[in-house]
């Protein structure tokens, strides 16, 4: 070939060699994943509300709390569960001063001091109330009180929150909070609280709104975290309420197994059945627990 | 000498040129406000309902959702197990799914990409539009209770809406008239012009 083409050719071989190196060799970098394009753990959808100030505070949230992270451990491959102690509440009131909270990762950081905007979670088909996290709206506060809103969790930019400085600072945003709370929409819904255990099987009877056995027919994780199950289900027997015609699968926590007879009792709720406690709602058939339920039923 | 140098830098040139137009492509239209777009090469779709929606409200609305998608050219085909599908859609009420997905509580109905692959960057008008392959999304599609006033047209959009960001339609149009637009009080729930366009071209 004429030497006129060919050195062209190489060099242009070996221009494109260099350039396409580091698009292979970056591929498994944090730096290339999604997560760095969009912060939100790939949540798409439509929000309920606008995302503004205001809306967080009244609107996305049962609970604004200051409070620091003491730990964080992955939940699932999107999720942290991560502990805060808090420190003061601006909004609504946490039942404990230490409580889990359901984070996109990379969102929160261990030892960091946080303004959280917070939802109740409280379910039966889980061991115990976790808040779950604005992710939109992870507010951190520096050792000088000022608020920084995570712009970017995996390479951890901050950004004011607000266009106007004079917000910026811890103690201005708790006065702008204490001025508009009275509208927060969670201040005046009742919730019913989900009761972690019953005493007796007694009152575990009297506190259900249905108590059905029935038998798993198919058993499959119902989230990432394998916590939950969904069970599809024959009924055997209907001891107390009913109306269960339209529904053949249920939620339950893991450790429901196929093939096997369970004793459930559950309450209504506002649109919806669950479990009518934590423990004690899911009585395998064939156990001394059983035998003394079905003694009261039968009675 | 003069000739040969030319033909020189004019080989080198094309031949620079041709490889950046491949990894580069320029899209005709954009429409998101995120500057991604994505594609899921596969289309399975796994459907389950828990509750809230009786089964007849539940396929009517995910079949208008995928015949739309369908006739503007991006299929998705039905398959029995979770295990087979890139598309998981859950319908029931917000307690059921948020007990699943409890991030729901913030989002009117949301989608999870839960796994997916960045594959190089388009342009538009000089922004960087990042692409992505998606190979599972997850839909939380709830019925809400009463007080929300969801008609049967809203939900429709609901359907089609978070159909539409599986098949990586990612971010949201600033254009109320379509379907992905964010706020969920709107009522539309044909796929506009718009919608189509921004998507079928990353297909």
């Amino acid at each position: 070939m004429k030497k006129y083409i060919l050195i062209p050719l190489l060099l242009a071989a070996l221009i494109l060699g260099l350039a396409v190196y580091p698009i292979g060799g970056n591929e498994g970098l944090e730096l290339n994943s999604f997560k760095y394009k969009t912060p939100i753990n790939g949540a798409q959808g439509s929000m309920k509300y606008e995302l503004t100030f205001d809306n967080a505070v009244n609107k996305f949230s049962s609970n604004v709390v200051i409070g620091r992270v003491t730990d964080a451990s992955e939940y699932d491959k999107n999720h942290d569960n991560v502990t805060v102690e808090v420190e003061e509440e601006l909004v609504g009131q946490v039942e404990q001063k230490v409580i889990d909270v359901y984070a996109a990762n990379y969102s929160l950081e261990t030892d960091g001091r946080y303004m959280l905007f917070l939802t109740e979670h409280d379910s039966a088909v889980y061991p115990n109330k976790f808040y779950v996290l604005l992710n939109q709206f992870v507010i951190k506060i520096d050792d000088a009180e000022n608020l920084l809103l995570l712009e970017d969790p995996i390479k951890k930019e901050y950004i004011p929150p607000f266009k106007d400085t004079k917000y910026n600072k811890l103690s201005d945003a708790k006065e702008y909070i204490e001025k508009i709370k009275d509208n927060n929409i969670f201040k005046d819904k009742k919730k019913k609280k989900v009761i972690d255990r019953l005493p007796d099987i007694k009152e575990q009877i009297d506190a259900s709104d249905h108590i059905i056995e029935l038998t798993a027919s198919n058993v499959s994780y119902a989230n990432a975290a394998k916590t939950i199950v969904s069970v599809d289900f024959t009924p055997e027997k209907i001891y107390k309420g009913g109306g269960f015609e339209n529904i053949n699968s249920i939620l339950l926590p893991a450790g429901i197994e196929e093939e096997k007879t369970y004793l459930i009792f559950l309450v209504d709720n506002e649109d919806s059945i669950s479990l009518a406690t934590r423990t004690g709602s899911i009585i395998e058939v064939g156990t001394s627990e059983y035998e003394k339920a079905l003694d009261i039923l039968e009675k | 000498m003069k000739k040969r140098l030319m033909i020189c830098l004019l080989v080198f040139t094309m031949l620079l040129s041709y490889p950046l137009t491949c990894f580069a492509d320029e899209l005709s239209v954009f429409y998101s406000d995120e500057d991604q777009i994505g594609y899921d090469p596969v289309r399975t779709l796994y459907s389950r309902l828990y509750d809230g929606f009786t089964s007849s409200e539940f396929s009517t609305y995910l079949s208008q959702a995928t015949t739309q998608w369908s006739n503007a050219g991006i299929s998705a085909y039905g398959v029995d197990s979770v295990a087979d599908s890139t598309i998981e859609v859950y319908g029931g009420t917000r307690a059921t799914l948020e007990d699943i997905e409890p991030d729901l509580v913030n989002y009117t109905a949301l989608t999870s990409l839960v796994d997916y692959s960045y594959v190089g960057d388009h342009t538009y008008s000089g922004r960087t539009i990042a692409n992505y392959e998606i190979m599972k999304s997850i839909i939380y599609s709830p019925k809400h209770p009463s007080y929300y006033l969801f008609t049967s047209s809203k939900y429709k959009r609901q359907f089609t809406h978070e159909l539409s960001h599986a098949l990586g339609w990612l971010g949201h149009s600033l254009n109320s008239s379509d379907v992905m637009y964010s706020s969920a009080d709107s009522s539309v729930y044909t796929l506009t012009t718009r919608d189509k366009s921004h998507l079928v071209q990353n297909y």
